[in-house]
């Protein structure tokens, strides 16, 4: 097979990305839904005073610190002064920026777990969600998180101590939900090679090292940055738990949010790995897909664990984990498949 | 026909049928993410930020909606009373729901003005579209402004700017 052929699928993989996003140019403005301007009045004030308002937010009425990670906004004003362009024209540039990234991220996500076709796989099915699009086809920190996390999967994945530690960092500064989802799935997969380095007699220590690292660093940088804007690490006192900010997922927003490929793919790929777990012929790659699979559930029904909060709004880092997992699935299907066919042609051939 | 022609039949038509189905996901995708491009706001409302640029002072707070405070902030680095990031705003859902029924939903322009002064709101935005303060949309009550709370400061079609009166 010619070899240059995953890569010009994973082009046309990216070109699909950029046509999916490319209605951020569709009106005359930047689009204003999810608080978009609001990073940009940081970024604006950055550069027009010379000093992030760190303790004078812009926020209803303003007079409160500036506790929304900055990431994003020091992205945005450094882009700003860089290029001398319009808030406006950066700000849809940052999209076509998550567009590239997507697609790149996705497909060495998914080579990692299951080899470059399912890399390749993996970067079209990036195209289906459609709460990637929504959150990424706008300039916001949500997006930027979205884009960073598969590439701080495939660092997790790889057991790069250095690269997740690094991923953990960026992606909790750059957008709090996503940082959750990264330090959540870090935890889960460091405890879950704990589980597998026991079973195979390996060191337990040295196998669940890079997940509790980035568990640790993304925790302890989240923690110092709250405690930094507000002088206390009271979580739980954020209107977003108070008011139970999010709604209930049922089956059928799941599958709205979702698409038919991807939920269908999603939960065979989930069946497969879970089979294999229970089989123990999980390597790390795949027990960090299910890992993630597994944080994601839990955090849409974390209703049923007494949070509830953003249980819709994780259907998006669901997906996440999905896409990987999903096009793990089509390639064993097509494998299947493949076995299928050789079965009739050896039938026929005996039958001839 | 030959082996590897023959070995590649169902992958496929698996495949086939895998990226008809994807090609309907993709449209659905394209489709639901469409109406998070309407940028709610006017193009007046773009062209009035140079006058609050000249004509009041940095950070001065406005009545508005979420959506045209927001962009008030982001292109003027002036404020609003509701709009932003909500986390840590003490008292942030009496301050929507004031915003809102107080203010423009009030009986009386009296109850409006009452509502602007106790945010602090030296300014008004009355775009010509409906307004989302916090619960639900609806249109600007024009006969709010009466001349003996607010002044009419600024007016282009898109919106008008009112200041709020000592």
């Amino acid at each position: 097979m010619n070899e240059r052929l995953p890569l010009a699928f994973l082009l046309a993989a990216v070109a699909l990305s950029l046509y999916g996003h490319s209605m951020v140019f569709n009106e005359w403005v930047m689009p204003t839904y999810g608080n978009t301007m609001i990073h940009v009045a940081s970024a604006r004030h950055a550069i027009e005073t010379g000093e992030y308002p760190m303790w004078n937010d812009y926020s209803y009425g303003g007079g409160q610190p500036n506790l929304y990670v900055p990431l994003y906004r020091f992205l945005y004003a450094e882009l700003v002064a860089l290029t001398g362009l319009s808030f406006d024209l950066v700000g849809r540039l940052i999209v076509v920026l998550y567009a590239l990234l997507l697609p790149l991220g996705f497909y060495l996500l998914g080579r990692e777990l299951a080899g470059e076709w399912a890399g390749v796989a993996s970067a079209f099915l990036a195209s289906l969600s459609p709460e990637l699009l929504i959150y990424t086809v706008r300039p916001l920190p949500q997006g930027l998180g979205l884009a960073l996390l598969p590439i701080g999967f495939y660092f997790l994945a790889k057991k790069d101590l250095r690269a997740s530690v690094l991923s953990a960092f960026l992606i909790v500064l750059a957008h709090q939900e996503a940082g959750v989802f990264f330090v959540g799935c870090a935890f889960a997969f460091g405890a879950l090679e704990v589980a597998r380095a026991f079973l195979a007699g390996k060191r337990v220590f040295a196998e669940s090292m890079p997940g509790f690292a980035a568990w640790g660093a993304g925790t302890l940088t989240y923690l110092g940055w709250h405690f930094f804007a507000v002088r206390n690490l009271d979580l739980f006192a954020l209107a977003q738990f108070q008011h139970h900010e999010g709604a209930f997922v049922s089956l059928q927003l799941l599958y709205d949010k979702t698409g038919l490929v991807l939920l269908a793919l999603g939960a065979l790929g989930f069946a497969l790995l879970a089979y294999k777990a229970l089989e123990n012929k999980l390597k790390a790659p795949g027990v960090f897909a299910l890992s993630a699979l597994l944080v994601g559930l839990f955090c849409i029904k974390n209703d049923l664990f007494g949070l509830q909060v953003f249980m819709d709004r994780f259907i998006v880092f669901l997906h996440v984990s999905m896409i990987p997992v999903a096009a793990l699935a089509l390639k064993e299907a097509c494998s299947f498949s493949g076995k299928i066919d050789e079965r009739i042609r050896t039938r026929l051939s005996r039958g001839g | 026909m030959s082996r590897m022609k023959f070995k590649a039949l169902l992958p496929a038509a698996l495949l086939l049928v895998v990226a008809c189905l994807a090609y309907s996901d993709f449209e659905s995708a394209r489709n639901q993410a469409l109406p998070w491009m309407n940028p709610v706001v006017l193009p007046g409302e773009l062209e009035a930020m140079a006058w609050v640029r000249q004509n009041t002072a940095p950070r001065a707070v406005f009545v508005n909606d979420i959506f045209g405070g927001e962009f008030l902030m982001g292109n003027s680095l002036r404020e609003s009373a509701v709009g932003g990031d909500w986390a840590i705003i003490p008292g942030v859902v009496q301050r929507m729901h004031d915003v809102q029924y107080s203010f423009y939903e009030a009986e009386t322009p009296e109850q409006a003005w009452e509502t602007a002064k106790k945010y602090g709101a030296k300014f008004v935005w009355a775009p010509q579209r409906q307004v989302f303060p916090g619960y639900e949309w609806v249109s600007v009550n024009q006969e709010l402004f009466d001349p003996q709370y607010f002044r009419l400061a600024y007016s282009n079609p898109d919106v008008k700017i009112y200041e709020v009166l000592e």
